[in-house]
């Protein structure tokens, strides 16, 4: 592991701040407020899956047997994977070790792509079952109260769209992250970006374990 | 690089648990793996919540900012629920003749509510 010498730190605060430890309070605040909307967001639609899950328990448990649990189980690894490398990253940087950061934060993108790569191949198996009710295409679903699995199906492709919506958000923040480690200009505020990008791209994991359990794992 | 430990411990952890959960899946059906399944995901989230997000280090005032979203979440599902659970919604394996008073959801209305409700 190579060591790249910081020859441009700068440990100096912005200058609203009186140091850098209420810069960093600052930022951890003002990104844990944007996750609590955030939080808003998922969870009004996990309550109004809860609602019709507790109506049709039977509908709801039967349709979750139609999603491949090995794949979403893949995924749910590869996710906790990529968080991980996340964390590393943020040490590598906070270390100043570029070379190190560089190589997690690509890692961390790479699995991320992966997932999203499984997620694309799932929709379009569902795709191929008849199993997409959305965007007016035929929806033909083998079991009983096909009315009601649409409902499953609706909440599976809103919820699992907007994960993979925030998902695509963070590699490109992820992918930026990497252009700044390359130029590695300010090392400590780096260290910075790393951090509150990571409590991004973990929440984004949290989300993903309650869409897993929910849709997958609360079946017949 | 300091701490490496601790994320890659609980990586570990995260996917033992998972591997439980998964396996509690295929191997039981009904409530009580619904449950197990559900507990199993809230110490996954506490994972990442704890060591991936910083909350193991994190200071109080922010530990309670970060239960605060949870907070709100839980009055948003409780509330929500306490009205669908206290009413009848969802089946009716039960269903009465067409001239019983029933609501939105086709189920028999009881006298007392039908009352509030003509």
């Amino acid at each position: 592991m190579t060591t790249t010498p910081s020859t441009t730190s700068k440990a100096a605060p912005d200058e609203q701040f009186d140091d850098l430890t209420q810069q960093r309070q600052a930022d951890l605040m003002g990104m844990w407020i944007f996750l609590a909307t955030e939080l808003m967001l998922f969870g009004g639609i996990f309550t109004g899956f809860t609602v019709y899950r507790f109506a049709y328990p039977e509908v709801f448990a039967e349709a979750a047997t139609h999603l491949d649990l090995r794949l979403g189980t893949l995924n749910t690894a590869l996710l906790v994977t990529s968080s991980l490398f996340m964390a590393l990253a943020e040490r590598a940087a906070n270390a100043e070790r570029r070379r190190l950061t560089l190589i997690f934060l690509i890692v961390t993108i790479s699995i991320g792509v992966v997932f999203l790569g499984i997620k694309g191949y799932e929709w379009h198996h569902e795709y191929t079952e008849n199993l997409m009710p959305i965007l007016g295409l035929e929806f033909e679903y083998p079991g009983a109260h096909p009315d009601r699995a649409e409902m499953f199906f609706n909440f599976y492709y809103v919820l699992t769209g907007l994960h993979a919506v925030h998902m695509s958000i963070g590699l490109g923040m992820l992918s930026v992250l990497v252009v700044f480690t390359l130029r590695w200009r300010d090392p400590p505020r780096l260290g910075r970006q790393i951090q509150m990008n990571g409590l991004y791209w973990a929440f984004v994991d949290v989300v993903w374990v309650f869409i897993f359990t929910t849709l997958y794992l609360l079946r017949a | 690089m300091k701490d490496v430990r601790a994320p890659v411990l609980a990586w570990g952890a995260y996917l033992i648990v998972l591997g439980a959960s998964v396996a509690a899946t295929k191997l039981t059906s009904g409530l009580m793996g619904h449950v197990f399944s559900l507990i199993c995901a809230a110490i996954l989230a506490s994972l990442i919540l704890t060591f991936f997000m910083g909350l193991r280090a994190a200071d109080n005032l922010l530990r309670v900012f970060a239960l605060a979203g949870l907070m709100w979440l839980t009055i948003m599902v409780v509330l929500t629920m306490m009205d669908y659970v206290m009413r009848d919604i969802g089946e009716c394996p039960n269903a009465q003749a067409d001239e019983v008073a029933t609501n939105a959801s086709g189920c028999p209305l009881d006298s007392a509510r039908a009352a509030d409700n003509p």
